[in-house]
């Protein structure tokens, strides 16, 4: 089996973030509770996730707030910042994962840009959406669908200009390009750990420069004899007991980024999909969304066929990739394919030419 | 005989108070809070030997990190607040 969904989770990990998973479960208990040897052991490893995250995202261990999956930290961050009726900027290339909650709390949702592969049109269209009365921005570092790399940094200056607080989606960004919560100014940074984290899934990660109110309730080991959740970071955040095993296998995984680097990582995820671009790209028939500002991800579609069925034609050859929506159908919109979906491939630091060229050729046969 | 128990808002916050004196050279060890100290329930304080108390006050106040307060804890169990009288 060949796997091209890196961008949904990353299956291939590093093997000592499966060793860490098994270590952790027969090793450890409940951090943050006990005295005991094997708690306080537990509490040294969780520590030890939260400096490496610190230190990648240029943030300080009390920041890192262990979530379930991005979705839970966004949600996290966006019911933190927003009440009915606020108003919020969001790109037009933003995951459900930001859109649906913000519909949820009854947030007026305003989009700001939606050309794909234009950064100009990008920042363009957040500087005339945000206004007076912006109470918030969601962004996303990367789209999901097409590997399109939003000027972020430009949105976060615009934003810390205004005074506006920023939300940063780094589901596809976190462990391939630089992220710092420092020079954003940015209030939350939402990421999965199982993506390019190298992490198992049921693990994300928020990094917060923000105060943070609590979505669920319940013990922390902290200030017992209150009735009212802790109001400082992580506490606030992560009520009930840890993802011991996820965290400390998490930890493995940010490592291992951070032993490769962020430039080999990215340089590699950029290689690969240019290779499978100009691959297709010569094909008739094949329509290829491709741009200057791509990470890892390429979405592609055969005119003739339904984008479900090249991905089941293709799962039957071996290769896994996703078709359809990728539950990001603003994008979609954005792009002009909210009828047909793409076929996306995405790609971790595992994935060879190789490979690509075969998918390639699967393609063409 | 004693140890300065530094007490803090929470167990990363004393985590990072125990990095901060690891990385002076300062013995400091994480451990569950006597309930006399953690007078809003549960908790974690960083303890260090007697003679180390006032270089880890020290570390605390240069590197900005902010513990609850400071106890004595003796070798009989008896516990008492130490302040400023520390350094």
């Amino acid at each position: 089996m060949i796997y091209f969904d890196a961008a949904a989770t990353t299956l291939q990990k590093p093997p000592q973030v499966r060793k860490m998973v098994a270590y952790a479960m027969e090793h450890y208990a409940s951090p943050g509770r006990g005295g005991y040897r094997a708690a306080m052991l537990a509490s040294d490893a969780v520590y030890d996730c939260r400096k490496e995250l610190a230190e990648l995202f240029e943030a300080k261990p009390e920041d890192i707030v262990f979530t379930m999956n991005a979705t839970h930290a966004l949600n996290l961050a966006i019911k933190t910042l927003v009440e009915p009726g606020d108003e919020v900027v969001i790109s037009g290339f933003e995951h459900n994962a930001v859109w649906r909650p913000l519909v949820q709390i009854g947030a007026n949702v305003k989009l700001a840009g939606r050309k794909l592969f234009d950064p100009d049109d990008t920042l363009e269209a957040f500087r005339v959406a945000i206004g007076p009365e912006t109470k918030a921005v969601v962004c996303t570092h990367v789209s999901n669908v097409f590997g399109y790399v939003l000027p972020i940094e430009k949105i976060a200056a615009l934003c810390h200009e205004r005074g506006v607080p920023l939300v940063v989606d780094c589901s596809q960004s976190a462990g391939i390009l630089p992220v710092s919560l420092g020079k954003l100014h940015a209030a939350f940074l939402c990421m999965p750990g199982h993506k390019s984290l190298y992490g198992p899934q049921g693990t994300g990660v928020l990094v917060c420069g923000h105060a943070l109110r609590p979505l669920l309730a319940g013990g922390t080991g902290s200030l017992s004899k209150s009735a009212s959740m802790p109001e400082f970071t992580p506490d606030a955040g992560e009520a009930g007991t840890h993802n011991v095993p996820g965290i400390c296998a998490l930890c493995e995984g940010v490592r291992f980024v951070k032993n490769v680097g962020l430039d080999a990582i990215c340089a590699h995820g950029k290689m690969l999909g240019q290779l499978l671009t100009a691959e297709l790209s010569s094909l008739p028939g094949v329509r290829v969304y491709h741009g200057r500002n791509q990470a890892g991800v390429v979405s592609f579609l055969l005119e003739t066929e339904d984008t479900e069925q090249t991905a089941a034609r293709l799962s039957s050859q071996g290769f896994s990739l996703r078709a359809g929506l990728h539950c990001a159908p603003l994008a979609h919109e954005s792009a002009g394919t909210l009828s047909s979906g793409t076929v996306r491939a995405s790609f971790s630091v595992f994935n060879t030419a190789r490979e690509v060229r075969a998918l390639a050729q699967s393609l063409i046969s | 005989m004693f140890w300065y128990d530094f007490s803090f808002r929470s167990l990363t916050a004393a985590q990072d108070g125990r990095s901060v004196l690891e990385h002076a050279g300062i013995g400091a060890e994480l451990l569950r809070a006597p309930q006399a100290i953690s007078e809003q329930g549960c908790g974690y304080v960083v303890e260090t030997a007697d003679f180390e108390g006032a270089r880890a006050f020290e570390q605390f106040l240069a590197n900005g990190v902010r513990f609850r307060r400071v106890f004595r804890r003796y070798e009989t169990g008896m516990v008492e607040e130490a302040g400023h009288d520390l350094l």
